[in-house]
């Protein structure tokens, strides 16, 4: 039994790793804008289609999803910078319901745009040579992919978080997460700080999209699917915290793959339960700040 | 940010006459209104009995935006609640759906009671999100809990004969509708709406006044969400059937998209945001292959250049107007 | 033939919606060319669905376009007009309320989602208009909310589960259950139990996995099943949830030592191409590569040169609808609803799955369950199913006392 568990918990890591990813760049958005970003989930979409082209151009499975892990992230970030630039922007200073409502009208149109550009059927993306198997841990089999998305997972928190301490860009950032208006008296330039805040954001959650498209498939709707989960991530880390983010994705994938042992049929309000018991102890989140 | 009413420029004798005004146009509408189904052919009526419907969705919405400025975005769990009231009544107890729908807001409150109690606790963003957690949660536990919901399929709902025709029941919902509206509109009136006022133009302010901020939240959340859950009721048996979509996140979407498309700062805002989204809905659907993106580009316009929606936009014209004239 | 579809656009849209405005009301009354047979399908062209339903119309279109080729019937020609429901059950109701009472449809075909199709069934019950169903499958349509408009071209859920019965039950004692966390999977587990205990009393099963739907990472939940090392899997899964289950369950050499038996669409063997495991158990409901017969060939080649691609159960089951009104109407020499039902109940239909006939009592059409194993396909750029058992409908529908049970129940 232990060891089923065990087992079990690793494999909810690395279902937590990939929630990570994406919900990093959800919390730094929130964390420095206020803003509920809809469109996160549009943009893992959007990378999981782009690394289905690439992958499909490229011919090999492991070129090819290099390349992808190369140029998808990049092309996502572009695309969420120029949504910040070209329409976040004009309404900075409106109330918060325009800027909820205009991330959820991206989603709209990203979702149509993509069954636009790619069609409708769901796709698959082959994973790399090598990673394709799977390792024996506990006389168990452990899938090499996944195993592998918990290193990629863990050196991704590790970036971020030297991003975050040992950079400038990143200090402004905690800055802002810390109080949003002193920020702007200390003399940064907030117009590109929050541009950047977003390309980084969308650029993770388009990682995540590179990550996550070997390992399912690669259809319309997995942007609803993720964006859900993240918003609870956020909410049980503490809005704005990365390694918030880290604690919540973990937990919430430990918490399902463990459960689902114990109560299967309970499993899709795991994300719920956990986000209620978090909410009952600590109502900022596990690392949030008390207001 | 809010629009001032600007300070009255006539005289009082001026405001009763608006007021006058005001009550013949209000009138005409209600009379219209009625008179609807003998001009009307059945698939307009049907649409008819949708605009109605999400009218009072938006407005019961709009006490939340509007004028407590809370960014509530799981108001359609309420909504769904009280479909499935009906619902559940009805094929459990054979309670017919007329009757089931008293108990709808009842049972929509007493949930929005519960979720409202966490989450006015925060306010912003922080509560937009917790209250589109717990929607999720509530649409989860409907979907999941086949035995009692009938889940994903849904539960079917039968008007009684004399509710079936699309006549009668767009007289019923019309009924209905404006006796809500009326009881929102009182509530919006009262010392109770002018606190949630006062909260949403200085929250700070209203805390340090001695206000109960979080109680006075807690009843507007309570409240939009019981009229949410006659908007839902109504709309179980023009479907004949209650689904688990009802309490989606994307169907929290569209009051706030009602809301902001008619403008949050009247009363009738909402109301006009109702009717632009139905029509606007239907047509799309009907027409278009890409409907979500033909409605995104729509609502983007909208947020762009219209930040006071339709009924802001109108009223803006109409001084500018008047000023020129005088 | 003039496809509403066809006439989609932003050109089409800017021009209804300026009509619409200006005329408002009163376009209620406008007059009509009556003098074509309308089809109306409302279907979930947006959202998860989306390329089922495609398939659907793709197959609805072919269809209305060889019947107008041949003349049209009863002298007139056959228009389509579609709907999108967007897996919406209230849009659904909206759609076809508007395809009915405005359009003046003549007959409907159902959509692609269950809870959708119950409403979109209720309204043809409630304006007496035939609706023939080729996707949805939940039990309830033909058995308590049965109507005689009511008619369908889909094995039920309680008819697929018991094939998969007959199938997988004696692979095995020890079986084990993975299937999306909704009502179809609760229900298909629930009669595949019931039959499997009579095809073999020895079995039971040891495990249940109930993912929600669009799960992305099953590596848990396969890390369960194959714990409890089952001989037979019986999965519920379909669609994008299908293919992220196989990949994700090879590494794990599940398929390599137990019998996996499944839900299985044309889709799915096109999305995995060569990554789909060999020796899989699927079940399919109209797999054109299985089906024998001039007509079959003849079909898929004309699908292939008007649509680029290969025919889905969707696509087959969608022309086989128009194929049954088509033959109906010729039958009855009239689209009104009373002698058409006449002629629905009493026809035998040609179509492509072969000879089919509406039972009396619940409307459903005697179509077969087709299961067979994944293999290599020597004609196509996917695998396909070899070995395949059509296993016959009334060794697996329910008997009219069944069904009648059902009726009383509610």
């Amino acid at each position: 039994m232990m060891d089923e568990i065990l087992i079990q918990a690793l494999s909810g890591l690395s279902r937590g790793m990939v929630l990570f990813v994406v919900a990093s760049g959800l919390t730094l958005i929130f964390g420095t804008m206020r803003i509920a970003n809809f469109a996160h989930g549009s943009f893992y979409m959007l990378a999981a289609f782009l690394t289905y082209s690439v992958a499909t151009m490229v011919g090999d499975r492991t070129w090819g999803f290099l390349a992808a892990l190369c140029l998808a992230p990049p092309i996502v970030a572009s695309v969420g910078a120029l949504i910040e630039w070209g329409l976040l922007k004009r309404i900075a200073t409106r109330p918060h319901q325009y800027q909820l409502i205009l991330t959820y009208a991206i989603t709209l149109i990203v979702a149509d745009g993509i069954k636009i550009l790619w069609g409708r059927d769901y796709r698959t993306v082959a994973r790399p040579a090598g990673l394709d198997g799977a390792i024996t841990i506990l006389d168990m089999p452990f899938p090499t992919y996944n195993a592998m998305l918990i290193l990629v997972g863990v050196l991704i928190a590790v970036g971020l978080h030297l991003l975050l301490t040992r950079t400038r860009f990143g200090k402004t950032i905690r800055a802002a997460v810390a109080d949003g208006e002193m920020i702007g008296a200390l003399g940064v330039n907030v117009q590109r700080l929050f541009t950047g805040v977003f390309a980084l954001g969308a650029g993770l959650a388009g990682l995540g999209g590179v990550l996550a498209a070997p390992v399912g498939s690669v259809s319309l709707g997995i942007d609803t699917s993720i964006i859900i989960e993240s918003f609870a991530v956020i909410i049980i880390g503490g809005v704005g915290n990365v390694m918030g983010a880290l604690i919540g994705a973990v937990l919430i994938g430990v918490v399902h793959a463990v459960g689902i042992l114990f109560a299967p049929k309970l499993a899709i309000a795991f994300v719920f339960i956990a986000l209620c018991a978090v909410l009952l102890i600590r109502p900022q989140g596990l690392l949030g700040r008390s207001t | 940010m809010t629009v001032q009413p600007l300070p009255p420029l006539q005289p009082a004798a001026g405001s009763a006459a608006s007021m006058r005004t005001k009550t013949i146009i209000g009138g005409g509408l209600i009379v219209g209104l009625y008179l609807l189904p003998f001009v009307l052919g059945e698939s307009y009526l049907f649409l008819s009995i949708d605009f109605l419907i999400m009218a009072l969705f938006a407005v019961s919405y709009n006490l939340l935006l509007g004028q407590a400025g809370m960014l509530s975005f799981g108001h359609a769990a309420y909504y769904g609640l009280g479909a499935y009231t009906v619902a559940i009544l009805f094929n459990k107890l054979a309670v017919p759906v007329h009757i089931g729908l008293l108990a709808s807001p009842f049972i929509a409150g007493a949930i929005a009671l519960a979720v409202g109690w966490f989450a006015v606790r925060v306010t912003g963003m922080y509560f937009a999100m917790l209250t589109l957690a717990f929607g999720q949660l509530l649409h989860t536990v409907v979907m999941g809990w086949y035995g009692f919901t009938g889940g994903d399929d849904g539960l079917p709902v039968m008007p009684p004969d004399w509710l079936l025709p699309a006549r009668n029941y767009y007289l019923f919902v019309l009924t209905v509708t404006l006796v809500s509206l009326a009881a929102l509109r009182l509530i919006t009136l009262s010392a109770f709406g002018t606190a949630l006022n006062a909260i949403r133009e200085n929250r700070q302010r209203a805390i340090f006044v001695g206000l109960g901020v979080r109680n006075y939240e807690l009843g507007a959340f309570v409240i939009a969400g019981a009229f949410a859950g006659i908007a839902g009721a109504m709309r179980a048996p023009l479907q004949q059937m209650a689904f688990p979509s009802l309490l989606h996140w994307g169907q929290s979407a569209e009051p706030v998209l009602m809301a902001l498309a008619g403008g949050i700062h009247t009363f009738a805002g909402p109301i006009v945001g109702a009717a632009i989204f139905v029509f606007t809905n239907f047509v799309i659907t009907t027409y278009s292959e890409y409907p979500l993106l033909v409605f995104g580009v729509i609502v983007l316009l909208v947020v762009l250049y219209l930040p006071g929606g339709v009924a802001g936009a109108v009223i803006d014209a109409w001084e500018r107007l008047r000023r020129r004239a005088r | 033939m003039k496809v509403t579809q066809k006439a989609y656009g932003r050109r089409a849209v800017t021009r209804a919606m300026l009509g619409a405005m200006a005329l408002g009301p009163s376009l209620a009354g406008v007059a009509r060319a009556q003098s074509d047979i309308k089809i109306g399908l409302t279907t979930d062209l947006t959202g998860i669905a989306a390329s089922y339903t495609r398939s659907t119309v793709n197959g609805v279109e072919l269809g209305i376009d060889e019947v107008n080729a041949g003349g049209g019937l009863l002298g007139r020609k056959v228009a389509l007009l579609v709907r999108d429901s967007q897996l919406k059950p209230d849009l659904g109701t909206t759609h076809t309320r508007d395809l009915i009472t405005r359009e003046k449809v003549d007959v409907l075909i159902g959509p692609n989602s269950s809870a959708v199709g119950l409403t979109v069934s209720a309204v043809a019950r409630q304006y007496q208009k035939p609706v023939i169903m080729t996707t949805p499958n939940t039990p309830r349509l033909p058995m308590e909310l049965f109507h005689p408009h009511f008619f369908t071209l889909v094995p039920s859920g309680l008819m697929e589960a018991r094939a998969m019965a007959e199938v997988m039950g004696p692979k095995g004692k020890k079986f084990a259950f993975i299937g999306g966390d909704y009502e179809a999977s609760h229900q298909g587990l629930k009669f595949f139990k019931e039959r499997l205990a009579k095809v073999n009393p020895a079995a039971a099963f040891v495990t249940e996995a109930w993912p929600k739907l669009g799960e992305p990472d099953y590596t848990s939940y396969i890390t369960k099943l194959a714990s409890a090392k089952p001989d037979v899997v019986f999965s519920y899964l379909w669609g994008a949830d299908l293919v992220g289950f196989i990949k994700q369950a090879k590494p794990y050499g599940l398929f390599n030592r137990t019998a996996v038996g499944t839900l299985l669409f044309m889709d799915d063997l096109k999305a995995l191409g060569q990554e789909m495991p060999d020796g899989i158990w699927g079940q399919m409901r109209a797999p054109f590569f299985a089906m024998q017969g001039d007509t079959v060939s003849r079909f898929v080649e004309r699908y292939r040169a008007k649509y680029n691609d290969y025919p889905a159960d969707f696509a087959i089951m969608g022309y086989e609808a128009v194929m049954a009104y088509a033959g109906a109407i010729k039958d009855a020499q009239s689209v009104e609803a009373p002698a058409l039902v006449k002629a629905l109940e009493a026809g035998t239909f040609d179509l492509l799955r072969g000879k089919t006939k509406f039972r009396q009592l619940d409307h459903q059409g005697d179509v077969p369950s087709f299961i067979g194993k994944t293999a290599a396909g020597d004609k196509v750029p996917f695998k396909v199913l070899a070995e395949v058992e059509r296993v016959p409908a009334d060794k697996i529908w329910p008997s009219e006392a069944e069904v009648l049970e059902a009726r009383k129940a509610k």
